[in-house]
Order: structure tokens, then sequence, then C-alpha cells
């Protein structure tokens, strides 16, 4: 059975979004069979984390959080891996850091140490949110632009589909995007600039023919 | 911008960039946090860390501009 583990921390606006958008994707997994385990809020601590990791082995790891070159955090900023220290728990995984800059190099290690593949971002990842939203994060239109090509990527993978055809699919949403705003006439095409952003910070360490096998 | 724009001409650019965004938006920048327009406006002004990330992102638009990538 495919296993599937998703950090969730929910301690700011940032972390609000990435986790909402993130949840999205359980009822993709739950309708193809994978079984889901979903650290969220206060369970997004390192002594959880490793726990599952170690107990459950998940094939499918994806870190919501704020993040820096060479680690990623869970709730509360709590460091739930990092490079030189713990990053062997990712052994034979697949994962996806929503997390900045975090691609830098705790994904490099994280593969030299043995993760089938790593994708994330080498530099801060960047959006835009509208407040008024702050309930109800999926309705937010401005937010889609950003984080719908992530959501994206999660599910093509949950879906059986190479990392490669997955990034693919991501990176167009993110172009798709980018035409759409940029042939409005609204204020909204300034947007344009961060979405290029965060396509070029969107790379991958490891082996992309590699998939979930579902 | 052409060739002989200057860091300044840049950074001038980047503030008329972020002055038509709507007020309504934050934009949140990772680990630095969240931040209002009129917040953003004035990091760039302050020429601090948060306002160089601004000015890095308007360049590699720039950047993508000129090759054609967009």
């Amino acid at each position: 059975m495919i296993l599937y583990l998703a950090t969730r921390p929910e301690h700011d606006d940032t972390t609000y979004y990435l986790s909402h958008w993130c949840k999205k994707t359980f009822l993709t997994a739950e309708s193809h069979g994978i079984k889901v385990f979903d650290l969220h809020r206060e369970k997004a601590n390192r002594e959880e984390f490793e726990g599952r990791m170690n107990k459950f082995s998940p094939n499918f790891v994806v870190l919501n959080g704020h993040g820096d070159v060479d680690k990623v955090g869970g709730h509360k900023n709590e460091i739930l891996v990092s490079s030189g220290v713990n990053e062997d728990v990712l052994k034979g995984k697949i994962v996806y850091a929503i997390s900045c800059k975090s691609a830098n190099i705790l994904g490099k290690t994280s593969v030299e140490k043995g993760a089938l593949n790593y994708t994330g971002y080498d530099d801060d990842f960047i959006f835009f949110y509208e407040p008024k939203n702050m309930t109800k994060p999926l309705t937010d239109e401005t937010a889609k632009l950003f984080l719908e090509h992530s959501q994206l990527f999660i599910e093509s993978l949950l879906k059986g589909n190479s990392l490669k055809a997955s990034k693919e699919k991501a990176e167009n949403k993110l172009r798709e995007n980018i035409n759409k705003i940029l042939s409005t006439e609204s204020s909204d095409s300034e947007l344009a600039r961060f979405l290029v952003w965060d396509l070029n910070h969107f790379i991958s360490h490891g082996d992309l023919d590699t998939s979930l096998g579902v | 911008m052409t060739q002989h724009s200057t860091p300044e001409d840049v950074k001038q650019l980047v503030l008329i960039r972020m002055e038509t965004l709507s007020s309504h938006k934050k934009i949140s920048i990772g680990s630095y946090g969240e931040f209002s327009k009129e917040e953003i406006i004035q990091h760039i002004k302050d020429d601090d860390e948060i306002g160089k990330k601004m000015i890095q992102v308007e360049m590699e638009f720039l950047r993508a501009l000129k090759k054609g990538i967009i």
C-alpha cells in the first residue's frame, strides 16, 4: 500500500494557506487507495515526524512550512529535518517541500543520503493572497494563481505519474497563470513577476523517472 | 529598462510596480513573513534585505522577458 505523509503546521498566514491547499490533495490520495498520515498543527513536530517516518516509512512525503537552505520547519518553526542531522529519514522517499530555499542544500544532501527525489524551491517561495479570505483560503483567487501548481504536482504524483511528468504539469500551470494575468489589464498583471520567480526556483534533485507506482 | 539602467532605475521601477498593486492583497515571502503593499514599499525604500529581494524578483522578470521566456 502506498503511504503519503504530510506535515501541515498552521501558526501564521503562510502556513495556514499552505496547509489548506495541501489538505485538498488528501481526497485524491484516498480515491486512489493511498493512506494519508496528516501531521497537522501541533503534530507537525520532530518527534512525531521521525516516529511516523521510522515506523511506517511512507513512500511520499510533503513538507509544508518555513525553511531555509538546509532545513524545513514544522509547527511554530520547530525544525523537522535538516541537512547533516537527520535527512537520512527521507531515504527511499519521494519528497516535496513547499518551503523556502530548502531545495538548495537539504534537497541535495537528502538525495545523496538516499531520497529518490527531492523537489522544492531553491530560494524564497513567494505568494500573494487576500486577507479577507483567511477563513476560506481555497476560494482565494489570488492565492490560487500561486498555489494551484503545487496542488497539481502532488495530485499528479498521487495518480501515479512520474516526477518528470508531474513537474512539467506544475510548470505548465504556472506558465498558464503567468500568461493569463499578463493578458489582463488589471493590476494583477504585476503579479506575473512573482510567478516567474516561483517558476524559476522550482527545482528537483534526484530521479525524475521515479513515481509512486500507483 | 535599457542596458544602461542603474540599480536606482530598477529600484524606482519596482516602486512604481508595487504602487499599482491592490491594497487588499498581502505578500508572503517565506520566512520573512507576510507584508502589506505599504510595508513592502517601505522595505524597498529602506534598501533592506526584503527590499533587495523585490529588486531581485524584478531583475529575473526582466531577464525572462529579454530571453522571450514569457
